[in-house]
């Protein structure tokens, strides 16, 4: 009986390296290195128009606008989504009634802005619009 | 085929349906192989495979008609055919552990293979890619479950046999 267990423990352990070994080689990744992007920030009821062409190492959207937080000045809240866009520029949305809509090379962002990845070259637009 | 055969056929398949049933809410964990290659090894190869058309069928009149289910009417007799021609050889079930553990690895690729079939190669990468992990938990579920229950569970079959006198 000792032998199977033994058997079993090696098979569990060989297990878990090859689940570690997927998540290496397929675990969702994001672009890395340098990357050239524009960051748009537009809220039209404060004259705000901005535009930032930045180069960043982030992966993601939102490392990248943490890393942009002094210079856009921006604010989240997290949410059961997820991180939230709430303000730039010391505006704040008016979480009942705006919100900032992003658009990515003018399209429409599918998913949260943790989970767009940054790609050289992209055009990330934040306008507030209200709902 | 005698009336015993087909009898033993109806319990054999009732028997996989139920303890398909029983472990349903694990994904991925499944006594059908170990119970496919105990049958093979006890009953034979004809009763083994007449046994997983049944079971393939009953599953199709349960979940609906689906393409993978398809798949199983060719899945399982490999099982089987592989069981057979391997039980001469296999003497302990450190052997049939090890078969049904690259059973449960293989078993994303076939149905990766499979279903190419009808969706195009495109589909058939992605796929089996995703699974992968569960393919992982398949392999190392069938090993642990057929070393563990193998020797029991033959015992005990083998003496039901001897008392229904099935050859």
């Amino acid at each position: 009986m000792n032998k199977k267990i033994l058997a079993i423990g090696l098979v569990i352990i060989l297990a878990v390296v090859a689940l570690f070994g997927y998540n290496q080689f397929f675990g969702p990744k994001a672009n890395e290195g340098s990357k050239e992007v524009t960051v748009e920030i537009y809220v039209e009821s404060q004259n705000i128009d901005t535009k930032y062409t930045v180069k960043t190492d982030a992966d993601f959207l939102l490392d990248l606008l943490n890393e942009l937080k002094d210079k856009v000045k921006f604010e989240s809240e997290d949410s059961s989504f997820g991180p939230m866009v709430t303000g730039f520029e010391g505006y704040k949305a008016d979480a009942t009634s705006e919100y900032f809509h992003v658009l990515i090379n003018g399209e429409d962002a599918m998913v949260g802005v943790k989970d767009v990845p940054v790609a050289d070259g992209d055009t990330y637009r934040f306008e507030l619009r209200s709902f | 085929m005698k009336a015993k055969d087909i009898t033993l056929i109806a319990i054999l398949s009732a028997s996989l349906t139920a303890g398909k049933f029983v472990l349903s809410a694990v994904p991925n964990v499944e006594i059908i192989t170990f119970l496919f290659i105990i049958y093979t090894v006890i009953f034979g190869l004809k009763r083994s495979i007449l046994t997983s058309v049944v079971f393939t069928t009953t599953e199709i009149l349960i979940y609906g008609f689906g393409t993978w289910l398809l798949g199983y009417y060719i899945l399982w007799p490999i099982l089987i055919l592989i069981t057979h021609v391997l039980k001469r050889t296999i003497n302990s079930e450190y052997g049939f552990a090890i078969v049904a553990a690259i059973f449960g690895f293989l078993f994303g690729l076939f149905f990766a293979l499979f279903e190419s079939l009808f969706y195009g190669i495109g589909y058939a990468i992605p796929y089996w890619i995703r699974g992968i992990p569960f393919d992982i938990i398949h392999g190392v579920s069938n090993f642990i479950i057929v070393l563990v229950l193998y020797k029991p569970l033959t015992q005990t079959i083998q003496l039901a046999k001897k008392k229904m006198h099935i050859m």
